[in-house]
């Protein structure tokens, strides 16, 4: 039965696991298509020219450890990937995690779900398992759109696909986090438009506050509550280094808001 | 059910029921919408916290031992919910529980209540809709199946189906919880019935009690002054509107107890 409502998921979602990784892919294929024109445009020196904050915002310590001629092309996609890859996986996440108990609220099935043999713990570790696979299947599909477009219009780069397969690792812990924040809310709720609404509007707070803590001097502790801050993908593109601690903390963060999804789902009266 | 009772808030859905349904019958639950009767199918099947005592099946505890409990029970859910982007067969087969019999009392089913597998349920009719909630729920081989208001929405023929499919469990052994609120079905397919109004258990009695103590409602009218009080007790009026011309009444017991005092008169039942 768990194995059932496991492969129920990624059947009820397969249209958005397509969806969201043909935009991935294509913002993957636009970004690096776009580089050969950004080069022109002397982007090296368009970074130095930042506010020292701003440039620490789309970089991290990365800038300043590498000589920027040579680096230009990785300090360009993690400025790229600091903003939209982790926008457009938040919102996946959110969608997804909100959705493993609120659709079927929703349209009523939970009832008959529930009503079947099926422990909550069962239910909703076979749709959170679903959550793990789809986010993943999307991070792949990336990779490979990465892989050609890097092959197109990347040649001669040092970097290799190892260093950008371990940024989607990154990217892809970063969605489950997501992904369990929607949970947490979903089984709070209950209704798919408020679920959706808070966490949406949970991560849009913590995006903002990442920014902030980075510009204003003096807050930067606050940072460590946001998703985004354990995201810094030029360290990767740009240093070659995977952030251990970070995929760490993004593993626990994901783990402990699916328990907590969990401690909530078991309480709830499924009353509507 | 001992003593089982759910509030919602301030709300008493459900106060203090205490009910056994025996092995091998088909009990009805009847009541007006909001009596409860879908809040005590819930309790039974672990979706509510019961706010006190609880409930058993076949010696499991419906909410702690929640799984368990399930695995004897199958359930109709009074609304159809559906996975319209699928088969019939393909939405049977998700929601099917585990079981070496379960495909052929499906194949049955589909059968008796005329229902093509391969449709897809978005394109099926509310009473098709009903059909396939049915199958889903009757096609597990399991000695308790717990229907919310099953027939709602079904044609005739098919709930005449639906009542021999239910004698035909009954004659196997199996237990059936069933709630409605229509009084002439419980009638035609229960073996007893319990009465829940506003959250309470006021009644359980057969069927055949049900019947003969059945309240009926006249409208009587008389042409002449009515009768006197003592006319009316005699024909086992329980309680009488006087009124100069007109008289409201309810009697209580068979049909034939009409009261044939007046001279002409309309009449209710």
């Amino acid at each position: 039965m768990t194995r059932r409502l496991f492969w129920l998921t990624l059947r009820t979602r397969r249209t958005a696991i397509l969806a969201f990784s043909a935009v991935m892919g294509l913002c993957a294929l636009a970004v690096i298509g776009l580089w050969p024109t950004t080069k022109a445009l002397n982007f090296a020196a368009y970074l130095e020219g930042l506010p020292p904050a701003v440039r620490a915002l789309f970089l991290g310590d990365a800038f300043g450890n590498v000589e920027v001629e040579r680096s230009a092309f990785f300090q360009y996609l993690g400025v790229e990937y600091a903003t939209w890859a982790p926008m457009v996986m938040a919102y996946f996440g959110v969608w997804f995690g909100a959705g493993i108990v609120t659709r079927d609220f929703d349209r009523r099935t939970l009832l008959v779900l529930l009503a079947l043999p099926v422990g909550r713990l069962r239910y909703l570790s076979a749709r959170g398992a679903a959550v793990v696979v789809a986010a993943a299947l999307v991070a792949a599909f990336t990779i490979v759109a990465f892989g050609v477009a890097l092959s197109i219009w990347g040649g001669g780069e040092p970097r290799t696909l190892g260093d950008v397969a371990l940024l989607h690792v990154q990217l892809w812990l970063f969605t489950l986090a997501s992904g369990g924040l929607g949970a947490l809310c979903g089984a709070l709720l209950l209704e798919p438009g408020r679920a959706y609404g808070v966490a949406a509007a949970l991560l849009a707070a913590m995006f903002l506050l990442s920014l902030v803590t980075r510009v204003i001097a003096g807050v930067e502790g606050l940072g460590y509550v946001s998703f985004f801050t354990y995201w810094r993908p030029a360290a990767q593109l740009v240093l070659g280094a995977f952030l251990w601690r970070d995929a760490l903390v993004l593993i626990g963060v994901a783990l402990v808001l699916f328990a907590a999804a969990l401690a909530v789902f078991r309480r709830r009266d499924i009353a509507a | 059910m001992h003593a089982l009772s759910k509030s919602f808030g301030d709300v008493h859905a459900l106060r203090d029921l205490d009910l056994d349904v025996r092995p091998g019958e088909i009990f009805g639950f009847l009541g007006p919408n909001g009596a409860g009767k879908t809040t005590t199918i819930r309790l039974l099947l672990g979706l509510l916290r019961p706010t006190a005592v609880a409930a058993w099946i076949l010696g499991f505890n419906a909410h702690t031992q929640g799984p368990r409990a399930r695995r004897a029970v199958s359930c109709v859910p009074s609304e159809d919910a559906l996975y319209d982007f699928m088969s019939v067969a393909a939405y049977l087969e998700t929601v099917a529980p585990p079981g070496p019999s379960v495909q052929r009392r499906r194949a049955g089913l589909l059968e008796r209540l005329d229902l093509d597998p391969d449709r897809r349920i978005k394109a099926l009719s509310q009473g098709n809709r009903r059909k396939v909630a049915l199958v889903a729920g009757l096609q597990a081989d399991t000695p308790v199946y717990l229907l919310d208001e099953p027939t709602a929405a079904l044609d005739p023929l098919i709930q005449q189906e639906f009542n021999r499919t239910m004698r035909d469990y009954r004659a196997e052994g199996r237990t059936v919880f069933m709630s409605t609120h229509v009084l002439s079905e419980a009638e035609a397919l229960c073996d007893r019935v319990g009465i829940l109004r506003a959250g309470s258990l006021v009644a359980v009695e057969s069927v055949a009690e049900l019947k003969r103590a059945r309240v009926r409602r006249l409208v009587v009218r008389f042409v002449h002054p009515a009768p006197p009080d003592a006319a009316f007790r005699d024909a086992r009026v329980a309680r009488r509107n006087a009124h100069a011309t007109r008289s409201r009444s309810r009697s209580q017991g068979p049909s034939t107890r009409r009261s044939r005092r007046s001279r002409s008169s309309t009449s209710r039942t």
